[in-house]
């Protein structure tokens, strides 16, 4: 037992060793290196069966697709296809086929060429049975591809039906991947698309099943060398919850394409460094420290009250705010018994403070919108509608209008609704966990007890929250939501069909809006289409079964050290391969 | 001391099973559709159409066996049906199951239920004219709603509908819609509702399958704790590397707590009244009072090279590719000094305290005088005579070591991003991720059990009286 303590003269060596431990700035990057902070780990670079949003930020730099949008107009682009698809319409079937070129350069890694039978394979991973991939919906439509007899380089989609989001569908949303490292021993090769598509005996197959067991492993997604894509970029290392690096490939195929010609062609950094850091404090000291290059998703907050009032990093980094594709909106329950009323529903339309909430919790960083379609797509956003406007004494006014009156004078006001006196007391639904979204719904409930309406807050747990919005057993409830960049179904949110057990969450629509969704769902000239969009904002605009608040902005920082960047409303709003030194 | 020790193993069995079966029992009442959850897929933001991907919503529940009873047994009121749980949507089985609470029939309201979900199917069939459009705003009220009155308005505002529509499924259904419906509210009938019924499941149940696996997969008991509904990854895989990162981050912080909290306590034990004794006392409780989130921000903030010293690296445990051995250790204690400060310095002031506590106690004592009277030196006395036995009380302490260790460490985790257990199980929790959280639960509880047996083991060491069970001859070591 005497020695028991000599242990004590150890810890004050162990302590002195931390100590001296040297504590020097870490050198800023190379000359051709990013690095991008994400905040959470990705968990998987399978293109097809990546679901989590870190993922899917980083599939691009790795694989490519067909059709890809231009980060400025929106527009579709050509990436593997040397155009974009050639469209038929079967008019005795209503069918349509889309006939695509792959451009002669593109080339996968190992120097062979991306032929149609990569784009089909890709196509059936997508829909082979045990497969875990979240995009099978886009493969709803297509009946069969057909590869050109003679051009291994063409090919043709047959879809079902006429549809808007055929392009977007099969050019845009799958990823190509290359068949001879994913299939090498061709398990996929026996059945056809049309045959994957619709006999049934497949599901039992043990073939595929052994595809899609091996396609979903883990490994797949996560070993570099399994990692195989036309992209510019390969997977060099990853480092569980440090950092993934991306080299760039020396022979990549896009070097062949003349620069200038299409930015998703482009490549100049050598190296992409994805810096993971969980907690968005740290990341922020380590911008400021000089390790990190790119930031996205900034906490208004934090850009706001830190960055923006810092002089070193203003002067090293862009602060940036881009528009998104996503919206906030309060849902109306049509069916309440206190909403039921258009009047009523544009009143509270007018109880919202719009602006100071989105100055004093926004910082300011949102913009007003009309409705659901994205401030971007100049084209189909309806200019001629004004956003409503706080305005208290409208408000008060249609609501008197619709026999809303405060008779007993308690404040609250009252109402004859079936023979029977109601109070105007309604319930508001927001999911817990999102202090934002509470203080939004306080300030809201603020202003309606100044018009007397009793609004209580019910802060719901997420997944009764979605219960509950399904079953409409709501009045009203916050809602945010995100688009694509591709032609909207209007219907998954507005037709009746889908107020039972869908997403109308606030059973909005008439005989008459459901067939201008399904006419808008069938036409595809862009102009034409365009009006009904616009005449569809009016409706929305005119009944308010939402109350559309606002589109939030993406908030980045980016190093000045780079031009070239692309920010834009696509996500993650930047294109990193792009990035090029600024003098 | 073999056999002691075999007998605390033992008792970790029924310990483990009832933690096994309340976690069991809490993760089937948490809220939220796993499948739901499951099925969320790429821009939906969680929302799941349940109408259209029934089928697939359905194979799924099925897949991950949601569709069985619970547990080996249930006893329930002999009117309540075994097949509830079969019904997809969560309001659905609350409005059945308020429907079986008044009315008691089963198999009627079962038909109620499937006419209705005909109904709305039929009505999502159709194309839409003014009066489908208001019909199919209607169903779904009717699935809420239980009260008699409330479903006969519905009924009644439906047949004004199909009066004015020429489909004629519509009416039809309609028609078996108010059959159905009769029926369940003339069923009406108390008796028997308070009868409980036993029923014997055997092991086709959820509980088993969880534990002991099923043909296609296996269970917690071959190591299988299920797969995580957010990543996709095994939760042993999750689990197993940040297991080991916080374990060496608070095994070390625990034994540097040890290392300076000990001496500290019998250091102003000897010094009792003294004004260092009162300064040391004071300074400890002040940091026993600075929450750690705020300790540990500003630490990366002021030190972690943000606008102000660049000592610390803000996050992570240090990338070590490419370092040899030297280095790599060197990185790595930089990246850890300051998650372990956090760790340690809230704990010192109760620790030192304990044993300042103790030792004062013994120094009281009678041998101690003897020992002073024989002239040994003062420090001797303290460590060699005093410490021994105010050790004890400390031991105690010790059991509450490997819980601490793996939840003390939640908000340093947070704070300096390191990926260990704590953060695992807070991301899985926001998440819902509730495979990952629960285990995490039982990683947890089965710390806490070894804590215990450690501290009586270790009690067992240094003090002989405890040695229950054990021989004269029988401590091998």
């Amino acid at each position: 037992m005497n020695n028991f303590f000599q242990a004590r003269f150890d810890w004050v060596f162990l302590i002195i060793t931390l100590l001296i431990v040297s504590c020097s700035r870490p050198s800023p990057s190379g000359d051709h290196e990013v690095i991008i902070w994400e905040l959470d780990e990705p968990q998987g670079l399978n293109p097809i069966t990546a679901k989590d949003a870190t993922s899917l930020y980083l599939v691009p730099y790795l694989f490519e697709k067909m059709l890809s949008l231009d980060f400025d107009t929106y527009e579709l682009v050509p990436v593997l296809a040397s155009e974009r698809p050639i469209i038929e319409v079967d008019q005795a079937t209503n069918g349509m086929r889309l006939t695509y070129n792959i451009r002669p350069e593109a080339k996968w890694p190992n120097g062979t060429d991306i032929n149609a039978s990569d784009i089909i394979f890709s196509y059936k991973t997508i829909i082979c049975p045990g497969v875990n991939t979240p995009l099978t919906t886009y493969m709803e439509n297509v009946d069969s591809i057909i590869a050109h007899p003679d051009d291994p380089k063409s090919l043709i989609v047959y879809c079902k039906e006429k549809s808007i989001r055929a392009e977007f569908s099969t050019g845009y949303e799958p990823w190509i991947i290359p068949s001879y490292h994913y299939d090498p021993t061709g398990r996929l090769a026996n059945y056809s698309f049309h045959q994957l598509k619709t006999d049934t005996t497949v599901a039992s197959d043990t073939t595929l099943r052994a595809f899609a067991q091996h396609f979903n492993a883990i490994a797949t997604g996560r070993e570099p060398d399994q990692i195989v894509g036309s992209g510019p970029y390969q997977v060099q290392t990853w480092t569980t919850n440090q950092d993934v690096i991306f080299t760039k490939h020396d022979n990549w195929w896009g070097n062949e394409i003349e620069s200038g010609e299409n930015e998703h062609l482009e490549a100049y950094p050598r190296q992409l460094t994805i810096k993971i850091i969980t907690d968005q404090t740290a990341a922020v000291t380590a911008l400021k420290a000089g390790e990190i290059d790119v930031m996205r998703a900034l906490s208004a907050k934090t850009l706001s009250e830190d960055l923006m009032q810092n002089e070193r990093v203003k002067s090293e980094f862009n602060l940036i705010t881009t528009p998104s594709f996503s919206y906030s909106v309060f849902t109306l329950n049509t069916q309440s018994p206190y909403l039921q009323d258009v009047d009523v529903r544009q009143a509270l339309a007018y109880l919202v403070n719009y602006d100071r909430i989105i100055n004093d919790i926004l910082y300011g960083y949102a913009n007003r919108i009309v409705g659901p379609v994205p401030l971007t797509f100049e084209k189909l956003y309806n200019k001629q509608l004004e956003p409503y406007q706080y305005d208290i004494e409208k408000a008060r006014e249609l609501l008197a209008q619709n026999g809303w009156v405060d008779t007993d004078r308690d404040g609250v006001l009252e109402k004859e609704i079936d023979g029977e006196e109601k109070e105007f007391r309604i319930q508001f639904m927001v999911n817990s966990g999102s202090p934002e979204r509470e203080n939004v719904a306080l300030i809201f409930q603020e202003s309606l007890d100044q018009a007397g309406i009793k609004m209580e807050i019910n802060k719901v747990e997420w997944g009764n929250y979605l219960d509950r919005a399904v079953a409409h057993d709501f009045d009203l409830m916050y809602l945010v939501l995100t688009g694509e960049p591709a032609p909207e179904d209007y219907g998954q949110l507005w037709h009746t069909r889908s107020a039972q057990g869908g997403m109308n969450f606030s059973s909005f629509g008439t005989a008459e809006t459901d067939q201008l969704i399904e006419r808008m769902n069938n036409t595809l000239d862009e102009d034409k289409r365009a009006e009904m969009v616009k005449e569809f904002q009016g409706i929305l605009h005119e009944e308010v079964p939402y109350i559309f608040l606002w589109s939030p902005q993406n908030r980045l920082a980016i190093s000045k050290r780079f031009t070239n960047t692309h920010t834009s409303a696509l996500r993650p709003g930047y294109w990193a391969p792009a990035f090029q030194l600024s003098d | 001391m073999v056999r002691y020790v075999l007998k605390r193993l033992l008792l970790f069995i029924p310990t483990l099973f009832a933690i096994l079966v309340i976690t069991f029992l809490i993760s089937l009442n948490t809220p939220g559709d796993p499948v739901a959850l499951m099925m969320q897929s790429k821009g939906e933001d969680g929302s799941s159409l349940f109408l259209q991907r029934q089928d697939e919503y359905q194979a799924k529940r099925k897949s991950l066996g949601l569709d069985l009873p619970i547990f080996y047994f249930s006893m329930r009121p002999a009117f309540y049906p075994d097949t509830l749980d079969r019904i997809p949507v969560a309001q659905h089985r609350k409005t059945i199951k308020r429907l079986i609470h008044k009315y008691g029939d089963w198999p009627l309201i079962e038909r109620w239920y499937h006419t209705c979900v005909h109904l709305g199917q039929s009505l999502y069939d159709a194309s839409s004219s003014p009066s489908i459009v208001e019909a199919r705003k209607l169903v779904p009220e009717l699935l809420r709603e239980h009260e008699d009155e409330a479903v006969g308005r519905l009924l009644a505002k439906l047949s004004v509908i199909s009066w004015n529509t020429e489909e004629q499924t519509l009416s039809e259904q309609l028609k078996a819609a108010h059959g159905a419906w009769n029926q369940v509210t003339e069923s009406q009938d108390g008796r028997g509702l308070s009868t409980p019924s036993f029923q014997w499941h055997g092991g086709k149940n959820q509980f088993h399958r969880w534990l002991f696996g099923s043909p296609s997969k296996d269970g917690l008991i071959q190591g299988d704790l299920g797969v995580s509904y957010r990543s996709g990854r095994p939760v042993t895989q999750e689990i197993g590397g940040a297991v080991q990162t916080t374990l060496w981050l608070s095994l070390m912080a625990v034994f540097l707590t040890f290392l300076i909290a000990l001496p500290l306590g019998v250091f102003t034990a000897a010094r009792q009244g003294t004004s260092l004794d009162r300064g040391i006392h004071v300074g400890l409780f002040g940091l026993y009072s600075l929450p750690v989130f705020w300790v540990g921000t500003l630490l990366i903030v002021f030190l972690g090279g943000g606008d102000f010293l660049n000592w610390f690296p803000a996050y992570g445990l240090g990338n070590l590719r490419g370092l040899n051995g030297f280095e790599a250790i060197l990185k790595r204690a930089h990246h850890l000094i300051l998650p372990i400060f956090c760790l340690v310095y809230p704990t010192l002031a109760v620790l030192a305290r304990q044993t300042r506590g103790s030792m004062i106690e013994v120094l009281g004592q009678d041998y101690i005088r003897t020992a002073r009277a024989k002239g040994l030196p003062e420090k001797q006395i303290t460590w060699r005579h005093g410490f021994r036995n105010g050790l004890l009380p400390i031991i105690t302490l010790l059991a509450g070591i490997f819980p601490f260790a793996i939840a003390g460490s939640v908000v340093v985790e947070v704070v300096f991003s390191i990926n260990g257990m704590g953060k695992l199980a807070l991301d899985a929790l926001y998440a819902r991720d509730y495979p990952v959280v629960y285990g995490f639960v039982l990683v947890a509880a089965f710390m806490t059990l070894l804590g215990y047996l450690v501290s009586d083991l270790l009690y067992a060491w240094a003090d002989p009286r405890i040695r229950l069970g054990g021989t004269k001859n029988g401590g091998s070591q």
